[in-house]
């Protein structure tokens, strides 16, 4: 398999960067950082040998790149925050995300992990299958992992008065 | 009982989150992403690519660089000790 030449890239860029940018953006909290992982995962598609693959696989190719990167920096965090732990003797591991509208208040109180998992899931609607390749867990986990967050989202939801159902 | 009652509200939580979730992923986000055309970021991916080319290439020789050194040192040391007789004499 070939890489993407100029035109396909470019039609991939403008149809799949901004859902990209969407995701990235509802899960790290930061628009800033949002812009540099998607430049980040359109560069290192570039570099996949991903030219026979139709529109579907390429948009889940590059989620799964964002995914990836996502995690990556997951570990990273974490590593430095057991560092930083260790050395003051406190945990500072939650930083709020600065999203800015009425609607995602309820998202933002759910951790990283959990908000990507309910975006593949809810909104690129994945398989199960898919989500765990993307966020680097096992099969069997997400099925657990989903069912959490979903009861936290509709706990937040709830408390909120957002639903009638309680 | 119990299994029904726990599927029925299993169904009433999918439902909530889902409706929940398409209405987030349509909702307007006011901070504006900073992203670059295709163009400019096909032109960022080529470069990054050839940085990454010449570092790989480049890399054994950073390896050496420090033996280099070391042996120009060691070799500068055995030059001196060996001829370090007849220039005492020189000045002497």
């Amino acid at each position: 398999m070939a890489r993407l030449d100029e035109r396909a890239f470019a039609s991939c860029y403008q149809h799949n960067s901004r859902a990209l940018w969407s995701y990235l953006y509802r899960v790290t909290g930061t628009a800033s950082d949002a812009d540099d992982l998607v430049q980040e995962a359109f560069c290192r598609l570039l570099q996949a040998e991903v030219g026979g693959l139709g529109d579907e696989e390429l948009r889940r190719y590059v989620f799964r790149i964002g995914s990836n990167l996502l995690a990556d920096r997951w570990r990273r965090a974490a590593q430095e925050l057991s560092w930083l732990d260790r050395l003051r003797g406190t945990s500072e591991s939650h930083v709020d995300p600065e999203f800015d509208d009425t609607v995602s208040r309820e998202f933002a109180v759910l951790k990283p992990r959990e908000r990507a998992l309910l975006w593949l899931a809810y909104v690129e609607g994945e398989s199960h299958e898919d989500i765990a390749k993307s966020l680097g867990l096992s099969r069997g986990s997400i099925k657990v992992l989903l069912s959490r967050a979903r009861g936290r989202l509709r706990d937040q939801l709830v408390a909120k008065g957002l639903t009638a159902r309680a | 009982m119990l299994e029904w009652l726990l599927r029925i509200m299993s169904a009433d939580e999918e439902q909530d989150v889902a409706a929940y979730m398409s209405r987030l992923a349509t909702a307007s986000i006011r901070h504006a992403s900073r992203l670059p055309t295709a163009d400019v970021l096909w032109v960022k991916a080529q470069m990054l690519e050839r940085w990454e080319a010449e570092r790989r290439v480049q890399a054994p020789l950073d390896v050496m660089e420090p033996f280099q050194i070391g042996a120009g040192l060691v070799a500068a040391g055995i030059l001196l000790f060996w001829s370090l007789p007849a220039l005492l004499r020189v000045i002497s």
